[in-house]
């Protein structure tokens, strides 16, 4: 694709542009490019995005087939044993990689425009630069140690970021929220990497996915308990990552960071690893059914109890949030009923749609001064007329309205588990279409409350946001004119009005609002046989369904729909039950929270015993806190005691014995020649007495 | 011409094991700067002996071409040592190597 | 080893650039003219490029060694960076005129050093050996003794010289009896009588006497127990630049004398079922690096406790070189001390060479900070020569990442895998004291207030240097392949000096016999042999023969028959891939024909 340079060179520098403008930033940005610091930031991620669609269309085109890989190097090798640094390309890597460098790229143009004038510019670009070097890593790497690699470095970033405003105690106590709790998941990813290990000798994935052993009846009777221990391990490691029950409560007080933060990591992109990396192992879950059942139920349940908790916050972001792991558990649904593609395929337009709200939000937030609160603004469509528009879409992508992304593939994934072999999938189903009503009324009911009814605007608005940062005086006149252009820096009228924000902001709301209208069409069009694109695309990746995909693809083959074992209902009315619930849903909304808003509270009222239990989010925070925090904190104590007492005695005594050996033989260095001499000579002497004694 | 027996050549080995241990003695018994040089140029002699012995008893040159190198290294060490030691003796004023004792430990 | 080192000129090229370079230098420096005398550096410079590029030549390369290659590339390599540290020197040797004295001087026996040690692989003969040896420590005399202006200086340099005298007469003793015992100062004669049957030759004492002499003269170079006294008080008083010469230039002359003069013996030389080389080395290795630590943990003067860490890490260099070399050329690194050792000391080269040009840095003018709390808080004022600094030593810890660590690991390894577990449990044990003494100096830089306002005043060069340094560090920790590969080279020269490899292919069973001689080196080797990698894809090993020797066979099956021909051309013809050297067949054919073709 780079001219001198063969198409999988070119690809394994996808990486390696953000990671390059996250150095020169960090080197520069504070003394030398300062507000300028998004231009290597932009221009790094935009070539990644460039290679990466590049990449799509030669996988579309049959320029590449198969799983093509590249060892760049070998970091070590030790006896048997070695880590090579390599990439592993097939349709699915290359769609994660074109969707996030995409998204990415629209939202760093984003950020330019919101994070003007905050304290520590450089530093944001810095770290979101680094978030996707790492994502990249993740998603090409060719073995397990490198996706570990990856996998922490996006957690590294997702914690810097989120604590990016460190001086609120907040954010810096979400940030360890989520490093420690994905710390679990990181512990169990690593611990099945090395299970991985002892039982196929190898990291690499396509040695492990295509060996033998995995066709091998005695292997597979000799150590299923092991290969479930795997799969269990790898899905801990993933619920983490993704925000699933019980390990989802990170991800909602991660919203601490800035906006296209949570829109870029903890909506697009990152906590989709974990859907990733079952989908990628799909060959070891589906020798484990149990676990990928599990899987299936507790994506289920997650999406359920998210939705629940959605609909009783008042903080747009949060509400957001909790849409995220729900819409996650949606995909780790799909992935329990073995279908990959459904899930990569929910994956892909939930990038869309969720970075769209997000931004969006972050545009109400810009313009609001800060303000989430759905209760402290109304009818805000007459200021900000484009961010209305584009919410309005990504709310009816997100609530799956007929038509809009999010319908096709949340259907995808209704069917895929109504029509599922596994007995439990009709369940998992109906209690996604259920779910599907609750998304589209809490979806809706952010968006009738804040932008529909007559204008209410919080005190704070047209204000900056407030900073957590102390600035100097010289500063201020910046950072209060900041979010306008430049051009609009003089007119301090206009710095007040609350508006839709420079176009930097606003560009990529409408890209990413055609986006999340449109790409849900690649699912149901473009594809072999009638079918959808996305399916034909991720049809040859190993296993992704549970099922294995023609060994050679060339131009001209029949590529076969995927064999479901007995279709019990048809995709068409599962459509028409989910169109008439969403409906019904954003009815509901429509009626509670524009028409008649006193009737919501009425019913709230009536209703206090549940509002109160999901607006406490099922109290999980308060469980974890009784039930694991506390216990652990007292037991802590205790060992702190014994550490002090009994270890640093033992490890000072140890620690003393060097020195004292130093004390003894420091008179040895006298500083005397001759008695330098003396001791050489002595010395050699000893050496050849000693030896003249053994061989008299 | 003949060749040399083991004896003879264990005579001139000892010879040369005599001045090597000399030297050693020499280097930590004196505090003269320039004796303890001479000290290391003693044993540089019994190596010499001890080459050229052998040189003798494997009849080949070997050895004697070894002194020949071995000498010019002694002859540029000796004008290194001369310096130092005019170095040494103008800052201190005397030729005991022990005042030359200030780093230790 | 049998083969003799072409004796052509060529080879040598790299030595006679330098050696040049050294003589126009020193003319430079007694110029009239200021501009001549300011261009000594930049001429001094030249000529390491100069050399370098030239062994890299494939002319040079095909005239010598593949450990000659190496040892030149790492001389020149390192000299650079040197050279880059001791940008200032004739500026601080006479502070009182500092232009008009000494300004050739320095650099040109820094020079004559660098060729001396550059020599040293490619000597074949005890004659060659010993002027090598003495090309690189005559210049180090000179420049200790008056690098700098102060006493310290001339305290080091009499104790460093007359201390050095007396090694070499005992190395010198030692030589004229390996001498006496083979009749001949040519290498390959020598091999040839150690190879022999030892115990009924004429005068069996004199080889085990003079190869003891001979190791524990030259062990004086390299600062191992128990000639280390001197280092300490020579590496504290020369001025911080020649510290950092003595770091490298005898060290690496020393261990590859020592290389070479124990691959004359064949690596497993004993007399007697008590009295063997590898167990006086690993003796002084566990001695050299013990006493190294402990002593630097005493210290608060940085270069004093560099002195020391070098004691140690000379230790941890025995270490390796106790495993002995690979049984095959080409194998594993597991076996292979030889290259470990390699590896460590280009390491511990770039490490060392990084941190002092840091510290040069740090000092300004060369007679500066030398004490702990002269460096707190530095990192404030100069955040990157810190970090460079800091890089080099957690690389000398053993971070992993570093170059430091791979050198350690390949050391554990190798001692591991041949059975001396015992000296893989001293070196980490000893990296984990050494750990404490490093981590002071990067909590002084970085921990502490600073102490005193620094006024650096110095040129960019030394600040050059430590960041290429840590540059270096880091890369060839991340990517040491190439390193690696360079240094598997150089390590096979000793390897499987005297064993034999067969290989048989008949109707799609491919069989390969090798025979070792293991005698004390092997103990533990023997029951490796069958644990290699090799010996798990074989479908059969088997392990046969008695204390000094063994015989493994592997036996091979391959998927579907081939031609002897064909089997021959696919394993010379493949191209190195991760993939394919897993396959058994593959890796045992590329193994075996490598041998052959030697």
């Amino acid at each position: 694709m780079l001219p001198g340079l063969s198409i999988m060179q070119s690809v394994a520098l996808i990486p390696l542009f953000p990671l390059l403008a996250a150095l020169i930033i960090t080197l520069s940005g504070a003394r030398v490019l300062k507000s300028r610091s998004w231009m290597p930031a932009v221009i790094g991620v935009a070539i990644s995005a460039v290679l990466a669609l590049s990449l799509l269309v030669m996988f579309q085109r049959r320029n590449l087939v198969g799983v093509q890989h590249l060892t760049i190097y070998h970091w070590i090798s030790s006896g048997g044993f070695s880590i090579p640094i390599g990439i592993y390309v097939d349709p699915l890597t290359s769609l994660f990689l074109a969707f996030v460098t995409f998204v990415s790229t629209l939202i760093f143009i984003y950020s330019c425009g919101y994070m003007q004038g905050d304290y520590g510019y450089f530093r944001f670009f810095a770290y979101m630069s680094l978030f996707v070097f790492f994502m990249c890593t993740l998603v090409l790497a060719d073995n397990f140690v490198l996706l570990y690699l990856g996998w922490e470095g996006v957690g590294l970033a997702s914690y810097l970021l989120v604590g990016y405003y460190y001086t609120r105690p907040a954010a810096r106590e979400a940030a360890k929220k989520a490093f420690i709790v994905n710390r679990i998941g990181d512990t169990c990813l690593a611990i099945a990497i090395f299970i991985i290990y002892l039982v196929f000798h190898t990291e690499t994935f396509s040695r492990i996915f295509q060996s033998n052993d995995l066709k091998n009846v005695g292997f597979l009777a000799a150590h299923h308990g092991t290969l479930i221990w795997i799969a269990l391990l790898l899905m801990f490691g993933a619920f983490a990552k993704s925000a699933q029950f019980p390990l989802h409560v990170w991800l909602p007080d991660a919203m601490e960071g800035p906006t296209p933060v949570s829109a870029l990591i903890h909506a697009a992109t990152m906590v989709t690893a974990g859907v990733y990396l079952i989908a990628r192992c799909m060959p070891l879950f589906t020798l484990a059914m149990p676990v990928l059942h599990l899987v299936g139920l507790v994506g289920c349940f997650t999406a359920f109890m998210a939705a629940t908790i959605a609909m009783c916050q008042y903080d747009m972001k949060r509400i957001w949030a909790y849409s995220t792991v729900s819409q996650l558990g949606y995909m780790f649904m799909a992935l329990g009923v073995a279908s990959g593609t459904a899930a990569v395929f929910h994956v892909f337009t939930h990038a869309f749609f969720k970075a769209l709200l997000f931004l969006s939000t972050g545009s109400v937030m810009h313009a609001m001064g800060g303000e989430l609160d759905i209760r402290k603004m109304s009818g805000i469509r007459k200021v900000m007329p484009i961010t209305a528009g584009c919410l309005l879409i990504g709310a009816l992508a997100l609530a799956g309205f007929p038509g809009f992304s999010g319908f096709f593939s949340k259907d995808e994934i209704l069917s895929a588990a109504m029509n599922a072999s596994w007995t439990w999938g009709p369940l998992l189903s109906v209690v996604g279409l259920l779910t599907a009503l609750i998304t589209a009324y809490y979806t809706f009911r952010v968006f009738f409350r804040v932008f529909m009814g007559n204008l209410v605007l919080p005190a704070t608005a047209g204000m900056h946001e407030p900073s957590a940062f102390v600035l100097p005086e010289s500063a201020h006149h910046e950072v209060a004119s900041g979010h306008a252009s430049p051009g609009h820096a003089d007119h301090q009228a206009d710095a007040h009005k609350p508006t839709d924000g420079s176009a930097a902001m606003w560009m990529p709301l409408i890209i990413l609002a055609c986006g999340a209208a449109l790409v849900g069409y690649l699912g149901v069009f473009g594809g072999a046989n009638g079918g959808g694109w996305i399916q034909s695309f991720l049809s040859p990746v190993h296993l992704l369904n549970g099922i294995a995909p023609p060994v050679v693809i060339t131009p001209g083959t029949h590529i076969p729909v995927q064999a479901v074992s007995t279709v019990r209902v048809a995709p068409a009315l599962l459509m028409g039950v989910s169109s008439v619930l969403v409906l019904l849903g954003v009815l509901v909304a429509a009626y509670f929270h524009w028409a008649n808003r006193r009737a919501a509270d009425a019913v709230g009222a009536a209703l206090a015993p549940v509002v109160k239990f999901l607006e406490n989010k099922w109290y999980i925070d308060e469980l974890y806190n009784y039930g694991l925090v506390q216990p652990l904190w007292l037991l802590g104590q205790a060992l702190s005691i014994f550490d002090r007492f009994v270890v640093d005695g033992v490890v000072f005594v140890i620690g003393f014995f060097p020195q004292f050996t130093g004390y003894v033989l420091k008179p040895t260095q006298s500083g005397r020649l001759r008695y330098y001499g003396i001791g050489m000579i002595a010395g050699v002497a000893v050496v050849i007495l000693g030896v003249l004694y053994l061989l008299r | 011409m003949p060749v040399m027996s083991q004896a003879v050549l264990f005579e001139y080995l000892s010879l040369g094991a005599v001045l090597f241990v000399l030297g050693l003695i020499g280097f930590v018994a004196r505090r003269n700067m320039i004796l303890i040089f001479l000290s290391t140029e003693i044993m540089f002699q019994g190596v010499a002996v001890n080459l050229i012995a052998f040189g003798r008893y494997w009849m080949n040159m070997d050895g004697q071409s070894f002194v020949i190198f071995l000498l010019t290294i002694a002859a540029a060490e000796a004008s290194l040592a001369l310096g130092l030691v005019i170095l040494l003796f103008r800052r201190r004023e005397t030729l005991n190597v022990d005042v030359w004792s200030e780093m230790q430990g | 080893m049998a083969e003799d080192v072409n004796t052509s000129l060529l080879g040598l090229l790299p030595e006679i650039i330098l050696l040049c370079t050294a003589a126009v230098v020193l003319l430079m420096g007694l110029a009239r003219r200021d501009v001549l005398r300011r261009l000594t550096q930049w001429t001094a410079v030249i000529g390491v490029i100069v050399a370098f590029v030239a062994a890299y030549s494939n002319d040079v390369q095909s005239h010598t060694t593949a450990l000659g290659t190496f040892l030149t590339l790492l001389t020149c390599g390192i000299g650079l960076l040197l050279l880059f540290s001791a940008w200032e020197m004739p500026f601080a040797m006479d502070p009182a005129h500092t232009d008009r004295h000494y300004r050739g001087e320095f650099f040109a026996m820094l020079l004559c050093s660098l060729a001396g040690v550059s020599m040293m692989a490619k000597v074949n003969n005890l004659i060659w050996l010993f002027l090598a040896l003495e090309l690189v420590s005559i210049p180090t005399y000179i420049v200790v003794a008056t690098g700098r202006g102060q006493s310290e200086a001339q305290e080091a340099g009499i104790k460093y010289f007359f201390l050095g005298a007396l090694s070499a007469a005992i190395y010198l003793f030692g030589f004229s009896y390996l001498y006496g015992f083979s009749g001949s100062t040519q290498f390959s004669a020598i091999t040839a009588v150690f190879q022999s049957d030892i115990s009924r030759h004429q005068l069996p004492w004199m080889a085990i006497l003079g190869l003891l002499l001979v190791l524990l003269g030259i062990s004086y170079k390299i600062a191992a127990v128990p000639l280390h006294f001197y280092a300490a008080d020579v590496y504290q008083g020369a001025a911080t630049p020649v510290t950092a010469f003595l770091s490298f230039a005898p060290k690496a002359a020393g261990f590859v004398a020592i290389i070479l003069l124990l691959g004359l013996t064949g690596w497993h030389f004993s007399s007697g079922p008590d009295v063997t080389i590898p167990a006086l080395l690993t003796v002084m290795a566990v001695l050299t690096m013990t006493i190294g630590n402990v002593l630097a943990l005493l210290q608060r003067n940085i270069k004093r406790m560099f002195a020391y860490s070098s004691i140690a890490h000379s230790g941890y260099i025995l270490a390796a070189l106790v495993a002995g070399p690979a049984l095959v050329a080409g194998g594993g690194w597991a076996h292979d001390g030889v290259a470990a050792a390699l590896f460590y000391l280009a390491a511990y080269s770039l490490m060392t060479v990084g941190a002092f040009a840091a510290l040069i840095y740090m000092q300004g003018k060369a007679d500066g900070a030398e004490d702990i709390d002269d460096i707190a808080g530095i990192s404030s004022e100069h955040p990157m020569t810190a970090a460079c600094m800091a890089i080099c030593l957690l690389s000398l810890i053993g971070m992993p990442g570093t170059i430091g660590f791979l050198g350690k690991l390949f050391i554990v390894q190798a001692d591991l895998s041949t059975g001396h577990w015992i000296l893989a449990v001293f070196v980490v044990v000893n990296a984990a004291i050494a750990a404490a003494y490093y981590l002071r100096i990067i909590a002084a830089m970085y921990v502490r207030e600073p102490w005193t306002p620094s006024h650096v005043r110095t040129t960019l060069a030394p600040r050059f240097a430590a960041a290429l340094c840590a540059a270096m560090v880091i890369g060839f920790g991340l990517a040491p392949s190439r390193l690696l590969s360079d240094i598997r080279h150089a390590a096979d020269y000793m390897a499987g000096s005297s064993g034999t490899v067969r290989l048989t292919v008949f109707k799609g069973r491919a069989k390969i016999t090798s025979h070792f001689p293991t005698g004390s080196f092997g103990r533990g080797r023997r029951s490796s042999l069958l644990t290699d990698p090799l010996a798990g894809y074989a479908r059969r090993s088997r392990l046969a023969g008695d204390q000094n020797s063994c015989v493994v066979k592997h036996e091979f099956i391959f998927a579907r028959p081939l031609k002897k021909d064909t089997a021959w051309s696919t394993a010379r013809l493949l191209p190195p891939s991760p993939v394919l050297e897993r396959n058994p067949a593959v890796v045992a054919l590329r193994m075996s024909a490598r041998l052959i073709v030697r």
